[in-house]
């Protein structure tokens, strides 16, 4: 598959949402983290896929943790952004705000 | 002590789609979260979503990669497949269905084969619409967000 240099809104996301769970941040929390923030449902199934190719470019490492009963005897995966990964969200975010400097259409209105 | 399982024919479905280096995990967090209470069609939907986010990833495969692998052609042509084969079948039922009572069987000969094409142009329509939009995405802004699954 084609690499891509830049993340796609939901990688960016899901660094985030690492990021602010930290030490717990496994598939299940970051798709409640981006849920509840987001207001969207997250398919779990692209989360992973996504945290699959953010691990391959390095943004993102993962540990298992224990297997439990109420999980099939499945462990979980636990993810950390590495020190690349906070450098590409800190390159994305200064990009928006670039961008978004000075338009009057993101300004907050009064009503 | 035995725990109650999710919809037996989704988890099918999560097992056969879900190939990646987490899949075991991903398995996991849905029953992990089925069992704290969320529904079966929670469950059912992300199972749909595990299809949708299989099917792109095989797509993507095969239309951006320069030399497509034999597993990602495989991939696409059961893909293709299932398509023309899902319209097939419901154009001629839905022939049946609207028609049997009121046609002859010389009519209904006609109606079905005019089914069949009419399903292979839709399925055609359908592929063709489905690589078209899986070429390589644009860079992502906050304007741009997704309807229902964020990919």
């Amino acid at each position: 598959m084609r690499e891509r240099d830049y993340l796609s809104q939901l990688e960016l996301m899901i660094l985030l949402a690492v990021l602010r769970i930290r030490e717990n941040a496994y598939g299940m929390s970051i798709a409640r983290e981006i849920e509840q923030r987001s207001g969207r449902e997250v398919a779990l199934a692209g989360i992973y896929a996504a945290l699959e190719r953010l691990e391959e470019k390095g943004l993102v490492r993962s540990a298992r943790g224990a297997p439990t009963p109420e999980r099939g005897g499945k462990a979980r995966i636990y993810f950390d952004v590495t020190a690349t990964g906070v450098k590409a969200v800190r390159s994305a975010h200064a990009t928006f705000s670039r961008l978004s400097a000075g338009l009057k259409e993101l300004k907050p209105t009064t009503s | 002590m035995t725990h109650p399982l999710p919809p037996p024919l989704a988890t099918w479905m999560l097992r056969r789609l879900a190939t990646g280096l987490h899949s075991e995990a991903l398995e996991g967090d849905l029953l992990e979260a089925w069992h704290s209470g969320r529904s079966d069609a929670w469950y059912w939907g992300q199972a749909l979503g595990a299809l949708r986010v299989r099917t792109r990833k095989a797509l993507l495969t095969a239309v951006d990669s320069e030399m497509p692998s034999v597993g990602s052609i495989a991939d696409l042509a059961l893909w293709i497949a299932f398509g023309i084969v899902g319209c097939f079948q419901l154009c001629v039922y839905a022939s049946f269905f609207f028609c049997w009572t009121s046609l002859s069987n010389s009519d209904l000969g006609i109606f079905i084969e005019g089914s069949l094409l009419g399903g292979t142009l839709i399925g055609a329509v359908a592929i063709a619409h489905a690589i078209r939009t899986t070429r390589p995405r644009q860079p992502c802004f906050p304007h741009s967000m997704p309807s229902l699954f964020v990919t």
